[in-house]
C-alpha cells in the first residue's frame, strides 16, 4: 500500500525534524496554577511551556514541568479565549519554582485571527462576509467529512447529506447556489491550497437504474485535524478566488504544534447505528391477508391464495441491521523554540445500516514549521496520506425499477423465506422466484453476492517558505500537491439473478487526478500613525489532469474471481480509456486600509486565465470592493454610554466566476463512440463521430454579489451577532441546451441565462450563563434565501426532475421556469380518487377507484373539472423545493467536570416529492405478486390504477432535526504527573426528527437531472446513531 | 542530529531567494500558453486523411441508422392500428406518452412531442450532420479517387435517407449541406422532396450494384431506386400542403414509382425469398428480398430489440418489458390461412428461447389475449404480440443479430402494383400482388382480378400491405396516402385532419426561433 511508503519516511522524516536540542545542562521544576483573573477560578487544559518544556493544566487549574534547563527562561501560558501570558522565571538548578498566573479573558472575536485567502486577518478588520466553525465544537459525534462540521452552524450555508449511507456525498449550497448546470459545490482550501473536490473514484454500474451516487472526496482529511473552517460566502470575501469563488469557498486550517513539550493525544469512539424510521412494507402476514380479502372481495381470483409462499418475512428489517462503528486519532504534537509539529494517525471503520456496505479510513497527517534565519525565514510542510474503501450498495438511487436492494425490499414478495434448502445439495440457498435471471431479486441476496468495491489512495501535501524581505514585506512561495488513485471494481456474480444473464460480470475502473499548485505571495504591512495598510499580491498556477481506464468482461465459468481476473471471462467488452488535462493561471491583489480601527476599505482584483473556455474568452478579471465602518469605536457612542462593545457596518459588491466546464467543452471532438460502430457485413467498423459541437464562445458563468452586514456586540459581548442581506445575480449561465438542428450532438453547453438569488442571513451568540464553576453559551444561525430563474435565453421552460420506477419513463416532475426559483415542480392537480364510475352514453369515462385531476379543457375527457387522463395542458406550479427559511440552534455548557452541547436544525416550508410513495403505494402490485407499502392499504385507489406523477405525492418538507447531544466528563488521570487529563463522553446523532413527512427523511438527495432539488427516492435510511468516547492527553 | 544546526547551515538569504525564484521563473514561461490539446480524443482538423480513417467516419453516418428502429419507428407504428402500447396497471404509464401517441392527441409539449417526437426529429437530423461533417473533410481525404467517390455517393444517399424520414413525420424541414450550426428557417415540403431526388439520383451514379458479402448492409444503386419508389408513391403527400383543414395533393408520380421500380426488377440483383420468414430470421442478410435494412449484430449496443418490447417478462432472458401489442381488429383482419399470420403470438405461452411453458407474474399459465378491454387498465397478458423477427439464439443480452430491412422486393412490387393501379392497370397490378402472395398460402389462393374495380383494389393493396408490411413502419405513411390516418379505430376517436404531420418539438423551436410551427399546432 502506497499510503504506508509515503507515510512513513514522512513521519520519520518530522521526528527527527523535531528533535529538540537536547543537552547535560542542570535542570530544574516549574509548577503552578492557572486560574481565570476575573474569577479566580481554576482554568482547565491551558497550555503551559518554558525551556522546550511543555504541559497542560489539570481540572484545578495546576501543572508542573521537570527538567527545565536552569536559567532565566520565558514562561509561555496560552488559553483559548484568554490573552496569552508571558514571564520571564528563575530556574534554579535541582529546585522547584513556584509561578502561578493570572489569564485575562479577551474579546476573542475580534482579536481573533481569521483565514481569508491568501493570508489572514483580524476579524475585526474584515469588511466581508465571513464564517467560523471552532472544530473542537463541531467534531461531536459520527463525522466522518468535515461538511458534516459545517451543517446548521453557519448562516447561508444549506447541506443536504445524499442518504444515511456511510461516507456519503452532500449536496452543499452557500447562500443558495448560483448555477444550473455547472457545480454549485464551494471551493475547498486546505491549508492555502485549494483542492480540486471531482470524484476520485470511478462510477459504478447501476443494476436496473442510477449507480450508487459517488461518496465525499472530502473523506481524505480526518475532522480531529481540523482547527478551523472558515466560509466566506460575499464578494468581497471571495473574489480573491476569482473564477472559482462563485459558490462560496470553505477554507480548512489544520491542527499546528506549540511550543512546549510533546503532547500526545488519544481520541476513539464506538458507535452503534440503527436505521431512524421506516419505511413499513407489509409483512408476509399483512400480504397474506390483504391477498384473502381481494379474494373475498372477488377483485382477485381464489387460486391467487395458492401462488403465496409460507413465510412471514419483513425484507426491510432483513435488510438492515444493527450498525456498528468504531474511530481511532492517535497525535502528538511539540515544538522548540524555532520548531513546531503535529503528526495523527486515523482509523474509521463505518458500518452502514444496511446489510454489507461501508466506509473505512486510514489517514496520516503531519506538519511542521520552522524558522530560521533569525525568525526571517519560515518553513512549513503539510502532508496528508489517506486511503479510503468505500463498499458500496447496489442500490438505486434513480432510474428503472429492476434489480436495486430497496426496491425489492419494498416489492419483494414477504410470504417468501430470506433462504431456502436447495433440493440437490441439502445447502441453505438464497430465495429467487426462479432460476437464472430475473428482474425480481431477493434483496438480502443481492447485498451479499454484488461486490461493489471502490478505494482511493490520496496524498495531499504542500511545502511553503515565507521570508522576510524587509520589515513589512515578506515573499511567500507554496508549493502544493494533490494526487489521488481511485479504483472500482464490481462483479455481479452467476449466481444472482443480475449476473446470470451475463453468466457474470464483471468490472475494473480506475482514475487517477494530479493537481499542481504554485503560489508565489508578496505581502505588505505598513502602519501610517493611525493609519494601516496591508497589501497582498500574487501569482498562482495551477496544472490539473486526470485519466482514467475501464475495462468488463462476462461469461465466467466460476464466481471465484469476483472482480479480481477479468481475463477469466469469455467475453471481453471493450475496455474504454480517456486523459483531460487543463490549466488555470492567476494574478490577483488585495489592500486593505485602516483608518483609526474605524474605517476600513478592502480592494481585491483578480485576473484568471483557463484553458477549459472558449479560444477567445479565456481570460477574465474579478473585481471587488468593501467598506466597513466600525461605530462602536467613534467617540461619539463612547459617550452615549450605550451597552455596544462592538458595532459594525459594512457592505461589498464583487464579481465572482463558476468555471464549471470541463476540459476541452469548446472544441469540436471526434472521439471512438460505442454507439458510432457497425457492422458492414458481420464485421465491427468503429465509428469516429463527434461527440460534441464546438462552441468557441464558451465562457465562465459570472455571478455579481452586492452584501450590506451589521456585526455587533453587547454588554462586553456577551451578547454578539451578525445581520446580512445579500444579492447574487448570475449572469451568462452555463446551460446544456438544444442547438439548432441538424448538429452533431443535440445539445451544447452554452452561456445562457441569468439567475438571481437575495436571502437574509443572521446569527447571535450569548454568554448565558457565567459562574464561577459552570458555563453556558447559546448560539443561533438563521438563513433565508430567495432563488429566482430570471432568464433562460427565452425558453419558455426546461423539465428536469426525471421521476424514477415503474411506468415513469419520460415523467419528468419539475420545470426549471422563469420568474420562479429552481426546484419548482410541476404537474396534474390531484383532486381525489372516485368512489364510483363515470359512465357517459356507455363510455366509461372513468373507473371506481381510479385518481382524478383537475382539468380545465372541453374535451369530453374533462367533465366537471375532473380527469382521470390529465395532459399537459392541466399541469400546473406545485410548490417548490427549497425551505422558507432554515435555523440552527446550538449550545454549549459546563458545569465542574461535566460539559454539554447540542444542535438543534430546523428547515421551515418548502415542499419535497415523495417519488417512493408515487411508486410503491399501488396495491396493483399484488397482481404481480409484488408487495408495496403498508400506507397504501387505507387508501381508495384502486388494483388496476396506475402510479401517476400528481400534487398527491407532493409533501411538506419542514421538519426540526435534534442533529446531536453530547455530554462529557473529564477528570485527571490518576497515578500519573499532572496535565494528563481524560475525558469520556458519550453522543447521540439524529436522535430525534419531528416531520410530517411520511417516507424515511424530507433532507435528502436523488439525482434526478439538471438542477433537480427535493425529489426523494428510495434513499439509503438515515441512521439514528449513539457513541461513546474517550479523550486522553498526556 | 540537530535541526537548528543543520537548518542554519543550509539556509541562506542567497538559497532562500533561488528556492523562491526557481519555480517562479519555470512556471511564468508556460504561464499564459492555455491552449488546449486533447490527448484521448480528436478533432476534426487531423481526421479524415486516409481511407481508413473515412471509413470510421462513414460507420459513424450508417450506425445512426439504428436510432431509427426507436422514436421514428414507435411513431410510425404506434399512432397507427397496428400497435398500441396498454397501460398495464403499474406498467407503461409513462407519463401517458404511449396512450397519447395512439390517440393521436400529442402536442408541441406534450410528453411524447418533448420525448418521442423531439427525439425523432434529433435522431434523424443528426444523421444528416454526421453525413456533412464526412463531406465537408472527404475533399481533403488522402484515398483514390474511385473509393472517395463511393463513399461520397454513400454519405450523400444517407443524408438523403434521413431527410426522406424527416420529410415523412414533419414535412418541410431545414435543408442543411454545411456544418454550420445556425438558426435556420424550413424549407417547404416540395423543397425537400426535390433536394432529396436530385441527392439521390446524383448518388445512384457513383454506388454499385452489389457489395461483396463482407460490405453487406452498405448503399447500392437498388437502395437508391428503392427510396425513390417510396418517395414517388406518396408523392401526392409529401409535394403537396398541409393545411389545419388537411391536405391539399401535390402532383401524382405514378409512372416514376414505376420505372423506379423496374430498375430494381431488372437489375437481377434481388429475388423474392422462398420463405416470407427468411426476412426476419437472425440469419436474413442473406435474404436475396433485401435491398436495404439497419444491420444489427449479437453484440452490446449492436442488436435489435424488438423482442425485448413485445414479450412477456418470461418469455426472453433478460426479461422482456411486455409492452407492445397489437389491436384485436388488426389481428382478426389476417386469413387464418395467410402464412404471414405466423407473426404474431396469441393464445397460451412459452419461453421463446427454450420453448418451455411459462407463467404470468402472478403464478398463472401465461396467455395471451387478442382483446384488450380496456388500454387504461390492461392486464399483463391482454394483446397478441408482434414476432416478426425471431429471437437470435446467439443474442447477447438483449441484442439480436436480426437485420431490419427499410425496403424489400416484395414491397416493391406492391409499389409498383398500386401505382399501376392508380393507372388504370389494375389486372397487371394483380399480377403482381399475386407474385407476393404465393409463397404464402398453400394451397395458393391467388387474387382474381375480375373481383376488382380499381377503386376496391386500391383498399386491397391498403390490406395487402398491412399483412405484408406490419410492423415495418409503413402503416403511418400508407394510411396518410389513403386519407385514413386520423380516421377513428379501436379505441381512437376521429382526429383532426393536420394531424398527418408531426408537430415541430417545442424543444427545438425553442433552440432555432426561426422553425414556424405545423399548421394547427398553435404559433
Amino acid at each position: 500500500m502506497s499510503l504506508g511508503r509515503i507515510l512513513f519516511p514522512a513521519l520519520l522524516a518530522g521526528l527527527v525534524w523535531a528533535a529538540p536540542a537536547s543537552a547535560q545542562a542542570p535542570t530544574g521544576t516549574v509548577t503552578g496554577r492557572v486560574v481565570d483573573a476575573a474569577t479566580q477560578q481554576p482554568l482547565a487544559g491551558a497550555a503551559v511551556a518554558v525551556a522546550g518544556r511543555g504541559g497542560t493544566t489539570s481540572t484545578d487549574g495546576r501543572y508542573t514541568l521537570s527538567g527545565v534547563a536552569a536559567g532565566s527562561q520565558t514562561l509561555r501560558v496560552t488559553h483559548v479565549g484568554y490573552g496569552e501570558i508571558t514571564q520571564t522565571v528563575t530556574v534554579a538548578a535541582g529546585q522547584t519554582t513556584t509561578v502561578n498566573v493570572q489569564m485575562a479573558q479577551q474579546a476573542l472575536q475580534l482579536q481573533e485571527l481569521v483565514a481569508v485567502g491568501y493570508g489572514t486577518q483580524k476579524r475585526g478588520a474584515i469588511t466581508g462576509a465571513v464564517s467560523t466553525v471552532k472544530a473542537d465544537e463541531a467534531d461531536v459525534g459520527v463525522v466522518s467529512d468535515a461538511n458534516h462540521m459545517i451543517q446548521g452552524r453557519v448562516a447561508g450555508v444549506q447541506i443536504v447529506t445524499n442518504s444515511g449511507e456511510p461516507g456519503a456525498g452532500a449536496q452543499i449550497r452557500i447562500r443558495g447556489g448560483t448555477s444550473i448546470s455547472a457545480s454549485n459545490e464551494p471551493l475547498y482550501v486546505i491549508d492555502g491550497v485549494p483542492i480540486d473536490n471531482t470524484p476520485t473514484e470511478p462510477g459504478g454500474m447501476g443494476i436496473g437504474g442510477g449507480a450508487p451516487l459517488p461518496r465525499s472526496p472530502l473523506a481524505l482529511l480526518n475532522p480531529a485535524d481540523i482547527q478551523s473552517i472558515t466560509i466566506l460566502k460575499d464578494a468581497a470575501a471571495t473574489a480573491i478566488y476569482g473564477s472559482r469563488g462563485a459558490n462560496g469557498v470553505v477554507l480548512i486550517q489544520t491542527k499546528r504544534g506549540a511550543t512546549g513539550g510533546i503532547t500526545m493525544e488519544y481520541d476513539g469512539y464506538v458507535a452503534m447505528a440503527t436505521p431512524a424510521r421506516r419505511l413499513d412494507v407489509l409483512d408476509g402476514a399483512q400480504y397474506r391477508k390483504f391477498v384473502q380479502d381481494q379474494v373475498a372481495a372477488g377483485n382477485l381470483d381464489s387460486d391467487r391464495l395458492a401462488s403465496l409462499g409460507p413465510a412471514n418475512t419483513n425484507w426491510e428489517k432483513a435488510v438492515t441491521r444493527t450498525a456498528y462503528t468504531q474511530n481511532h486519532n492517535l497525535a502528538f504534537s511539540g515544538g522548540t523554540g524555532s520548531t513546531v509539529y503535529r503528526a495523527s494517525l486515523n482509523y474509521m471503520n463505518q458500518q452502514g445500516v444496511v446489510l454489507n456496505n461501508g466506509f473505512e479510513r486510514i489517514q496520516g497527517r503531519l506538519n511542521a514549521s520552522s524558522t530560521a534565519l533569525s525568525d526571517r525565514l519560515t518553513l512549513e510542510l503539510n502532508l496528508t496520506s489517506s486511503h479510503i474503501t468505500n463498499d458500496y450498495l447496489p442500490d438505486q438511487n434513480t432510474g428503472g425499477f429492476e434489480g436495486g436492494v430497496f426496491n425489492n425490499m419494498v416489492v419483494f414478495n414477504p410470504t417468501e423465506p430470506v433462504k431456502v434448502q436447495d433440493s440437490t445439495t441439502g445447502q441453505m440457498v438464497f430465495y429467487e422466484v426462479g432460476a437464472g435471471s430475473q428482474s425480481l431479486r431477493n434483496p438480502v441476496a443481492l447485498t451479499e453476492q454484488i461486490v461493489d468495491q471502490g478505494n482511493t489512495t490520496r496524498t495531499l501535501g504542500n511545502a511553503s517558505a515565507e521570508l522576510l524581505l524587509v520589515p513589512g514585506l515578506t515573499a511567500t512561495v507554496n508549493v502544493g500537491a494533490d494526487r489521488s488513485d481511485g479504483g472500482r471494481g464490481t462483479y455481479w456474480p452467476r449466481i444472482s439473478p443480475v449476473g446470470a444473464q451475463y453468466s457474470g460480470l464483471a468490472q475494473q475502473n480506475a482514475r487517477n487526478s494530479t493537481t499542481l499548485t504554485l503560489q508565489t505571495l508578496l505581502t505588505g504591512h505598513r502602519d501610517f500613525g493611525v493609519q494601516t495598510i496591508d497589501v497582498v499580491g500574487g501569482y498562482e498556477f495551477t496544472r490539473f489532469s486526470q485519466q482514467e481506464f475501464g475495462s468488463q468482461a462476462q461469461g465466467f465459468t466460476t464466481d471465484a474471481f469476483d472482480y479480481y481476473n477479468l481475463g477469466g471471462g469469455s467475453q471481453l467488452v471493450a475496455p474504454y480509456s480517456w486523459r483531460n488535462d487543463s490549466r488555470l493561471v492567476s494574478f490577483f491583489g488585495r489592500a486593505n486600509y485602516n483608518y483609526g480601527n474605524r474605517y476600513y476599505l478592502t480592494g481585491v482584483l483578480r485576473r484568471d486565465g483557463s484553458s477549459r473556455f472558449g479560444a477567445g474568452n479565456k481570460w477574465a478579471l474579478f473585481p471587488a470592493a468593501s467598506a466597513a465602518w466600525r461605530i462602536s469605536e467613534e467617540p461619539f457612542m463612547k459617550r452615549l454610554g450605550l451597552p455596544f462593545s462592538d458595532l459594525r457596518i459594512r457592505a461589498g459588491y464583487g464579481l465572482q466566476g463558476n468555471p464549471g466546464v470541463p476540459p476541452y467543452a469548446s472544441l469540436i471532438i471526434l472521439a471512438p463512440e460505442a454507439g458510432a460502430r457497425y457492422p458492414f457485413g458481420d464485421q465491427i467498423t468503429v465509428g469516429y463521430i463527434p461527440t460534441q459541437d464546438p462552441n468557441p464562445n464558451l465562457k465562465w458563468e459570472q455571478t455579481a454579489q452586492f452584501d450590506a452586514g451589521i456585526d455587533f456586540g453587547l454588554l462586553d459581548n456577551m451578547l454578539s451577532g451578525t445581520l446580512e442581506y445579500y444579492v447574487k445575480n448570475t449572469s451568462d449561465l452555463l446551460l446544456s441546451v438544444a442547438v439548432p438542428q441538424p448538429a452533431l450532438v443535440d445539445t451544447r453547453l452554452e452561456n445562457i441565462g441569468k439567475l438571481r438569488n437575495a436571502g437574509i442571513e443572521a446569527s447571535l451568540d450569548a454568554l448565558v450563563l457565567e459562574r464561577a464553576n459552570a458555563s453556558a453559551t447559546l448560539g443561533l444561525v438563521f438563513s433565508a434565501d430567495r432563488n429566482k430563474v430570471v432568464d433562460l435565453g427565452g425558453r419558455g421552460f426546461i423539465t428536469t426532475g426525471n421521476v424514477s420506477g415503474q411506468g415513469q419513463s419520460g415523467q419528468v416532475s419539475e420545470r426549471i421556469m422563469p420568474g420562479q426559483p429552481l426546484g419548482t415542480f410541476y404537474g396534474a392537480r390531484f383532486s381525489h380518487v372516485a368512489a364510483e364510475a363515470n359512465v357517459v352514453g356507455g363510455d366509461t369515462i372513468w373507473h371506481k377507484g381510479q385518481q382524478l385531476f383537475v382539468c380545465n379543457r372541453t374535451d369530453a375527457s374533462c367533465v366537471n373539472g375532473l380527469t382521470g387522463a390529465p395532459t399537459a395542458d392541466d399541469y400546473a406550479i406545485l410548490g417548490n423545493a427549497n425551505p422558507d427559511f432554515t435555523l440552527g440552534l446550538t449550545g454549549q455548557g459546563k458545569m465542574g467536570a461535566f460539559d454539554l452541547s447540542f444542535l438543534i436544525r430546523s428547515e421551515v416550508g418548502g415542499k419535497v416529492f415523495n417519488n417512493t410513495a408515487l411508486v410503491y403505494s399501488t396495491k396493483g402490485n399484488v397482481l404481480q405478486n409484488k408487495n408495496f407499502l403498508v400506507a397504501a392499504l387505507n387508501d381508495p385507489t384502486g388494483l388496476h390504477e396506475p402510479a401517476i406523477f400528481s400534487s398527491r405525492w407532493i409533501e411538506d418538507r419542514t421538519f426540526t432535526r435534534l442533529q446531536n447531544v453530547t455530554l462529557g466528563y473529564s477528570f485527571d488521570l490518576p497515578g500519573r504527573a499532572s496535565a494528563s487529563r481524560a475525558r469520556i463522553y458519550v453522543s447521540g446523532d439524529n436522535l430525534l426528527l419531528l416531520t410530517n413527512y411520511t417516507g424515511y427523511d424530507p433532507e435528502v438527495f436523488t439525482d434526478a437531472g439538471l438542477a433537480s432539488r427535493g425529489i426523494e427516492y428510495l434513499n439509503y435510511p438515515r441512521p439514528r446513531t449513539i457513541s461513546t468516547g474517550i479523550n486522553l492527553t498526556f | 542530529m540537530n535541526i537548528h544546526r543543520l537548518m542554519s547551515a543550509v539556509w541562506t538569504p542567497r538559497l532562500a531567494a533561488l528556492l523562491v525564484a526557481v519555480p517562479v521563473v519555470g512556471l511564468l514561461q508556460s504561464c499564459t500558453d492555455l491552449s488546449e490539446n486533447p490527448t484521448s480524443a480528436i478533432t476534426p482538423d487531423n481526421f479524415y486523411r486516409n481511407a481508413d480513417e473515412v471509413l470510421g467516419g462513414l460507420a459513424g453516418v450508417y450506425a445512426q441508422l439504428r436510432s431509427t428502429t426507436d422514436d421514428y419507428y414507435n411513431l410510425s407504428e404506434i399512432s397507427t392500428d397496428e400497435m398500441i402500447v396498454p397501460t398495464r396497471g403499474q406498467d407503461w404509464y409513462d407519463n401517458g406518452t404511449w396512450l397519447e401517441i395512439h390517440h393521436q392527441t400529442w402536442t408541441p409539449t406534450s410528453a411524447s412531442g418533448l420525448g418521442a417526437i423531439n427525439g425523432a426529429w434529433v435522431n434523424l437530423f443528426q444523421g444528416v450532420a454526421r453525413a456533412n461533417a464526412l463531406l465537408a473533410a472527404l475533399p481533403h481525404a488522402n484515398m483514390g479517387d474511385a473509393d472517395k467517390k463511393v463513399v461520397t455517393a454513400e454519405a450523400r444517399t444517407l443524408r438523403a435517407f434521413y431527410y426522406y424520414l424527416l420529410m415523412d413525420m414533419f414535412g418541410g424541414v431545414p435543408i442543411v449541406t454545411d456544418t454550420d450550426i445556425k438558426p435556420r428557417p424550413r424549407n417547404t415540403r416540395a423543397e425537400v422532396f426535390d433536394f432529396i431526388e436530385t441527392e439521390l439520383k446524383a448518388a445512384r451514379e457513383d454506388l454499385p450494384e452489389t457489395w461483396s458479402a463482407e460490405n453487406n448492409g452498405r448503399m447500392t444503386q437498388g437502395a437508391v431506386d428503392a427510396i425513390l419508389a417510396s418517395m414517388y408513391l406518396n408523392a401526392q403527400v409529401w409535394t403537396g400542403t398541409v393545411t389545419e383543414s388537411g391536405l391539399q395533393p401535390g402532383q401524382a408520380r405514378w409512372q416514376d414509382a414505376i420505372d423506379a421500380v423496374d430498375r430494381i426488377l431488372n437489375s437481377g440483383v434481388y429475388s423474392l425469398a422462398a420463405n416470407f420468414n427468411d426476412n426476419f430470421t437472425p440469419d436474413n442478410s442473406n435474404s436475396p428480398e433485401i435491398i436495404m435494412q439497419v444491420k444489427f449484430m449479437a453484440a452490446t449496443g449492436l442488436g435489435l430489440n424488438f423482442v425485448m418490447r413485445a414479450l412477456h417478462y418470461s418469455q426472453f432472458d433478460p426479461s422482456p418489458w411486455n409492452g407492445f401489442a397489437t389491436l384485436a381488429q388488426t389481428y382478426y383482419a389476417f386469413d387464418t390461412s395467410d402464412k404471414r399470420m405466423d407473426i404474431f403470438l396469441e393464445g397460451p405461452q412459452d419461453n421463446v428461447l427454450t420453448g418451455q411453458p411459462v407463467n404470468d407474474r402472478s403464478g398463472k399459465p401465461l396467455f395471451f389475449d387478442p382483446t384488450i378491454k380496456d388500454p387504461t387498465q390492461a392486464t399483463e397478458g391482454e394483446g397478441v404480440r408482434i414476432y416478426k423477427w425471431p429471437a437470435d439464439p446467439n443474442h447477447v443480452a438483449e441484442n439480436n443479430g436480426n437485420d431490419y430491412a427499410f425496403f424489400r422486393l416484395a414491397e416493391m412490387y406492391l409499389i409498383k402494383a398500386e401505382a399501376l393501379n392508380e393507372l388504370g392497370k389494375t389486372a397487371e397490378a394483380v399480377d403482381l400482388v399475386n407474385k407476393v402472395r404465393a409463397r404464402d398460402f398453400s394451397p395458393p389462393q391467388p387474387l382474381n382480378a375480375a373481383d376488382y374495380t380499381q377503386a376496391t383494389f386500391r383498399d386491397r393493396i391498403l390490406e395487402e400491405r398491412l399483412f405484408e408490411l406490419t410492423a415495418e413502419a409503413k402503416r403511418r405513411q400508407d394510411l396518410i396516402r389513403h386519407g385514413e390516418y386520423t380516421a377513428p379505430f379501436g379505441f381512437k376517436d376521429q382526429r383532426e385532419p393536420y394531424r398527418i404531420l408531426m408537430p415541430i418539438p417545442q424543444t427545438q423551436i425553442d433552440a432555432n426561433p426561426m422553425l414556424e410551427q405545423n399548421p394547427g399546432y398553435g404559433g
